[in-house]
């Protein structure tokens, strides 16, 4: 699955600090406490554990992550992730499984009536 | 006839008080007051309830203001509405379907399940969350009781263990303790299942022998 | 059927049943029934309460005053313990009817 991936933090490096910007898709499998900024797809894997003021084009979470959490498209948690924060997101799935724990904004409109 | 039980409120028809029952119940019309049921409720396309339900399960097609309680499951099918911007619901079951729009509060205590077509404006409590691509949530959404964690800076190791206990009342709570590496441990806030409405109406034979026969006068 | 709402034996309405569909009593009502149309109370129902609609018949139990604007209709095995107030009234063979019948409903 890695060569999906442009770049790839693995299971043992860990980030702290600094700013991660691209527009390639990227992989995290080790530990990231950063700023992250990707016009492209962005998985936090089975092992990855992230967290920080977070955009992205697309996310995939399949471990950890926590933050302020701004998607463009479409999130998806899979059903070990954890996620907590405030994640925003026009669409999102969620599967049987997953934790969220914070707030969720999508747009619904519904503050505007129906 | 054992197959005949069931009510039906017509579509033009208000009842402004209270309905106990123990048969399938269903709203095309109006209801301002409590229902209470060991069977099933469901506000039709056009139909309105307000103010409290609680039933073994509960659909709503139509529109309902106020607070409901669901032993088994609370559903709100595509088009239906629970809430409004000046009063929140507040809703708990066991399991709880969202296809339609929902402003307010929702615990349950097994599923939480948001349809391609559901919105969400509230609050949400539950163990298991789902959402389809196409739903709708602003708002809070708290899973296993626990507070947000704290950024950690090395690989920890998640375990969860659920414990089942029978409490005296007979119903089960659920209890999920959630260990991280770091040491802590979250002691969630446990969701109780709403327990199954015990009602019977009183048999009406019963209620005619105690009448006394009183000379009415104008 | 057209239009109509039927409470069920296992069904006890306590307050108000007003509106336009025909009303099928089978359970117990406490309160008023004030429609604008039919109001049927079954054999298995238990009705305390006051009853207002175009035409009522009953074949329970009704304790409380009736009007039925065209007509009351007291079946076999109706039993009412009230005053009824009526354009037309039928009382069958075993029904009871304990109260005061007034089929003077001229305006003037």
């Amino acid at each position: 699955m890695a060569h999906e991936f442009a770049a790839v933090i693995g299971k043992n490096i860990t980030v702290v600090g600094g700013q991660i910007e691209g527009s390639d898709n990227l992989l995290i499998e080790g530990v990231v406490e950063s700023k992250i900024n990707l016009d492209a797809k962005l998985v936090v894997g089975a092992h990855g554990q992230v967290s920080g003021e977070i955009e992205a084009e697309q996310l995939e979470v399949q471990g950890t992550l926590d933050g302020n959490i701004t998607v463009l498209k479409i999130a998806t948690l899979s059903t070990a992730s954890q996620v907590s924060g405030l994640l925003k997101s026009p669409r999102i799935v969620m599967e049987d499984g997953a934790v969220f724990s914070g707030r969720l904004e999508m747009g619904t409109g519904l503050e505007k009536g129906r | 006839m054992q197959d005949e039980q069931f009510t039906e409120i017509g579509p033009r028809t208000l009842v402004k008080g209270d309905i106990e029952s123990n048969e399938v119940l269903a709203v095309f019309g109006q209801v301002e007051g409590k229902i209470l049921s060991n069977s099933s409720v469901s506000i039709e396309e056009g139909g309105f309830v307000t103010s409290v339900i609680e039933a073994e399960t509960i659909i709503v097609a139509g529109e309902f203001q106020g607070e409901a309680i669901a032993a088994d499951q609370f559903e709100i099918s595509a088009g239906g509405l629970v809430g409004s911007l000046d009063q929140d619901a507040s809703i708990q079951a066991a399991r709880i379907i969202i296809a339609g729009d929902f402003i307010g509060e929702a615990t349950a205590s097994e599923i939480i399940e948001i349809a391609s077509t559901g919105r969400v404006l509230g609050t949400l409590n539950t163990p298991r969350l789902v959402m389809e691509d196409g739903a709708l949530v602003d708002g809070d959404v708290l899973m296993d009781g626990l507070s947000k964690p704290e950024p950690v800076a090395q690989p920890t190791r998640t375990s969860r263990t659920t414990t089942q206990t029978q409490t005296r009342r007979g119903f089960t709570r659920k209890e999920t303790t959630t260990k991280t590496g770091s040491g802590r441990t979250a002691v969630p806030v446990p969701i109780r299942k709403p327990a199954r409405p015990v009602y019977e109406p009183e048999p009406v034979s019963e209620v005619i022998e105690q009448q006394e026969t009183d000379d009415t006068e104008e | 059927m057209a239009d109509a709402s039927i409470f069920g034996p296992g069904t006890v309405v306590k307050g108000e049943i007003n509106g336009e569909d025909r009303v099928f009593v089978r359970g117990k009502v406490v309160g008023t029934i004030d429609i604008d149309s039919a109001a049927v109370v079954e054999p298995s129902a238990f009705v305390k309460a006051k009853v207002s609609a175009k035409e009522v018949e009953i074949s329970g139990t009704v304790e409380g005053h009736i009007t039925g604007f065209s007509k009351v209709e007291i079946l076999p095995g109706g039993r009412v313990v009230g005053n009824v107030k009526t354009a037309r009234i039928l009382i069958s063979d075993g029904a009871v009817l304990k109260g005061l019948v007034d089929m003077d409903l001229g305006e003037g």
